[in-house]
């Protein structure tokens, strides 16, 4: 359920989740995450029409990425995943890292209001990278149980 | 499963699972700073271990390893 956002009185704000009221006063506009959904917490001078789309912007990229990364959790990872499935999944990877590096370059921006976001986005970016590398790692299963093997005497095995 | 190969997967695991953004690169950071730790002690490339690692975590993980919790560092 995604919440929805209360301007208050004197730029102050909250928001409505899961029925239960969180009262953000004095937030100053950011990101919080509940129950794995970024949210955002509404800026705290009304009007920034531009300041309130790029905050939106970002804290929708951030719920995708971590959406991705539940998807590809359950399908490519708990379970091994058809040649078709991992060729499209390592497209769709690409695609996300992609617009991930061009938000980076936005709150990167010293001018940008959505540069409270960099270490957010920064995050994401090293983990969508971190799962393009799992996927395209070269090392056989074999050559990695001979690696293991000999660094780890006393047992390398499941 | 020898207990610093364990720990090294959980760590990976820890940074994989993390959601929202901020804790992503701190986690990342100490995977990275158990990896060298390892690889130094063992005397192993790092590049070479790493790579082991992350082939091995699939199989780790559907071998039904779900850790409740991140081990401390030594």
């Amino acid at each position: 359920m995604r919440p929805r956002f209360e301007p208050r009185p004197g730029g102050l704000a909250h928001a409505f989740v899961g029925g239960q009221m969180l009262d953000l006063a004095d937030s100053g506009g950011h990101c919080l995450v509940v129950n794995g959904t970024a949210i955002l917490l509404e800026p705290s001078h009304p009007g920034l029409a531009g300041e309130k789309a790029g905050q939106e912007l970002v804290c929708y990229w951030l719920d995708r990425c971590d959406d991705f990364m539940d998807r590809q959790r359950k399908n490519l990872i708990e379970r091994e995943p058809s040649p078709r499935e991992l060729a499209e999944h390592i497209d769709s990877l690409k695609f996300m890292i992609r617009v991930t590096l061009s938000l980076q370059a936005l709150v990167a921006d010293p001018d940008s209001p959505a540069r409270r976001f960099a270490r957010e986005m920064s995050g994401k970016l090293l983990q969508l990278q971190a799962s393009l590398e799992l996927f395209l790692n070269p090392m056989t299963d074999a050559e990695a149980d001979t690696v293991l093997a000999a660094a780890f005497p006393n047992g390398s095995g499941t | 499963m020898d207990p610093e190969l364990e720990a090294l997967l959980k760590s990976y695991d820890a940074f994989m699972e993390a959601r929202g953004g901020s804790n992503e690169g701190q986690l990342f950071a100490l995977y990275q700073s158990r990896l060298d730790d390892v690889a130094a002690a063992r005397r192993l490339g790092r590049e070479t271990l790493d790579a082991a690692v992350r082939t091995k975590y699939p199989r780790w993980i559907r071998a039904g390893h779900h850790p409740s919790s991140l081990p401390p560092k030594a």
